[in-house]
């Protein structure tokens, strides 16, 4: 029975340069999630951390695995939209 | 950074000129109020987001009666175990206290919670945005330094009398003291304005500050600003008139601030003179051609190129107040005082006005001085005599007369012309004797001159001898024939009529 924490994490005001580092980092992690949870046994239980606080609810694996996959989708689309307008504005 | 241990991040600018460490040092005090107001909108934001979550876990909650969870033991070890009494939360409401309500209750606490977080997150933002703003001043005013170049730094320092005078305009009121300001330069803190009522205390007075300036006057050979005599409400009208009203601005105001209370507006002269060239010298000496005018110094701009103390050329302006007086600008550097003539003038009255030429022969050393000793009385006023090298498009509709010999007679003439008020009498008298250089050129040779209404046929000959391009300057004058009698005057234009006629 592992759970997994999975916390959702607020996204930075900070500079453009800062925000792309932290955004990467949390690309990162939610890579490992979603790569943790599709290889998970089908028998596993999933538990989701309340924020902020040390509870963990039982979650269903399946749902948890999409809405992973879905916020690494999401994760990797802002970063490449901040790529191409840091790129955009470079070149003026 | 070499910065002083100076606690204030919103410490302003220095007052003295603009320093490269110090607006570098404002700039990162400013910077990091930013980061941490940064950093805290970001705190705040995250605990918004918890609530936010415990709202949606709230909100749920109910939906089942028991939920599967793992139990915290401890700091880190967990326990499988059940959730219970789904609806009953108990709610922290600070100092211990708790409360036991339902989910949806504990929702609305929530959300009145976030209420207060979004207000802390606001204001941060605005102090962020108000800082993020002085930050980029703080940027400009540092390339502004830099470049030292175009850039000037115009300072104008208040002198504590302009305060004072605002403070101490009283209406009218007989009896009512000006509030006494500690050490004044207007100096009439001391004096009841009872005092002053009378008409010969204010003359006695007045006559004083003259005669302080004219003795500053001779010394600087520039005619000295005049102080301002505050709050003297009920000589204030007739103040007006003379040296009530008129506001000195010093340049670089390093004047001795403290002037004793004696009823002068001046500290003792050569104290005072030097004190007051002190400075100005010290300011490139750039003062000449401006700052000669007496109360005419609005806006003396002198380029004090910091004495090594800033990069930044300075400016240092001061604003005056022109008084009003009468004063015509007879040239570059002259200005006529009208207290000087006022004094004059009083000063024949008292001595009976009679033809004795006044105790002292005014010292005449510069054209200026000339027009400051000749005053006319017109109307019961004291008008300063225009220059006759001005045209004087109001009296004669002529251009000017430039040959000094008439130019001399002209003075000459009209001080003699003028010698029907028998104040003026002795002045010009006294003042006749000096410019006294040819009484009158050869008949024939130009006189320019119209002569009053009867002597039209005086008129006749002369003009028909002068040449006709400069028949032109009407000046009243007396034909010489006549001596020193007065003449009706006739109008100028009658008068050009007349030289054109013949």
């Amino acid at each position: 029975m592992e759970g997994p924490a999975r916390e959702a994490r607020p996204e930075d005001g900070a500079g453009p340069a800062a925000g792309r580092e932290d955004l990467s980092s949390r690309i990162k992690e939610q890579k490992i999630v979603v790569d943790e949870l599709s290889n998970l046994k089908k028998n596993r239980k999933v538990y989701r951390q309340q924020q902020n606080s040390n509870i963990f609810f039982l979650a269903d694996r399946t749902e948890m695995l999409s809405e992973s996959k879905n916020l690494l989708d999401e994760l990797k689309r802002e970063y490449q939209e901040m790529e191409n307008s840091e790129k955009t504005k470079i070149k003026k | 950074m070499e910065a002083p241990p100076d606690p204030a991040p919103l410490a302003a600018v220095p007052p003295a000129p603009l320093r490269a460490p110090a607006v570098a040092r404002l700039r990162q005090e400013q910077e990091k109020v930013v980061a941490g107001c940064r950093e805290r909108i970001q705190h705040w934001q995250r605990v918004d987001d918890d609530y936010s979550a415990l709202q949606e876990r709230l909100g749920t909650l109910p939906d089942k009666l028991s939920y599967d969870i793992m139990v915290p033991f401890g700091p880190f070890a967990f326990m499988p175990g059940k959730l219970v009494h789904t609806n009953e939360v108990t709610v922290l409401l600070g100092d211990n206290w708790f409360a036991k309500c339902s989910a949806k209750q504990a929702v609305g606490l929530a959300e009145h919670r976030k209420g207060h977080v979004r207000k802390t997150i606001d204001d941060l933002k605005k102090v962020m945005t108000n800082f993020e703003s002085r930050v980029e001043f703080t940027e400009d005013l540092q390339k502004m330094s830099d470049a030292a170049g175009d850039i000037v730094d115009i300072r104008e320092e208040i002198k504590s009398d302009f305060e004072f005078k605002a403070k101490h305009r009283i209406a009218h009121k007989p009896h009512s003291k000006p509030k006494a300001a500690g050490a004044s330069e207007a100096g009439f803190a001391s004096v009841e304005p009872k005092d002053l009522l009378a008409d010969q205390e204010l003359w006695a007075r007045l006559e004083e500050l003259e005669r302080q300036e004219e003795q500053l006057g001779e010394l600087e050979s520039q005619p000295p600003p005049v102080m301002a005599n505050g709050g003297d409400a009920a000589s204030s009208e007739e103040e007006e008139e003379d040296a009530g009203r008129c506001v000195n601005g010093r340049v670089n105001g390093t004047h001795p601030a403290a002037e004793p209370a004696a009823p002068s507006c001046r500290p003792s002269d050569d104290p005072g003179v030097e004190g007051f060239r002190g400075p100005s010298c010290t300011v490139n000496g750039a003062r000449s051609p401006l700052s000669d005018e007496d109360e005419d110094e609005d806006g003396d701009d002198d380029d004090a190129l910091g004495p090594g103390a800033s990069c930044v050329p300075t400016i240092y302006f001061s604003h005056t107040v022109e008084p009003k007086r009468v004063r015509i600008n007879t040239g570059k550097n002259t200005t006529l005082k009208f207290s000087e003539k006022r004094e004059e003038a009083r000063r024949k009255r008292r001595n009976g006005g009679g033809c004795h030429p006044a105790p002292e022969p005014p010292a005449i050393r510069s054209p200026a001085d000339v027009y400051r000793v000749f005053v006319d009385l017109v109307d019961g006023a004291y008008v300063p005599r225009k220059s006759i090298l001005k045209s004087r498009s109001r009296e004669n509709s002529v251009c000017s007369d430039t040959s000094e010999g008439s130019a001399a007679d002209g003075e000459e003439r009209r001080g003699l012309l003028r010698s029907l008020s028998g104040e003026e009498a002795a002045g010009s008298d006294a003042g006749e004797s000096i410019p006294e250089e040819e009484p009158e050129p050869e008949p024939e040779a130009f006189s320019g001159t119209v002569t009053e209404k009867e002597l039209p046929p005086c008129l006749a000959p002369h003009p028909a001898a002068a040449h006709p391009v400069l028949a032109t300057i009407p000046e009243r004058r007396e034909a010489p024939s006549e001596g020193s009698e007065v003449t009706k005057r006739v109008s100028k234009f009658k008068a050009a009529r007349l030289l054109q006629r013949s």
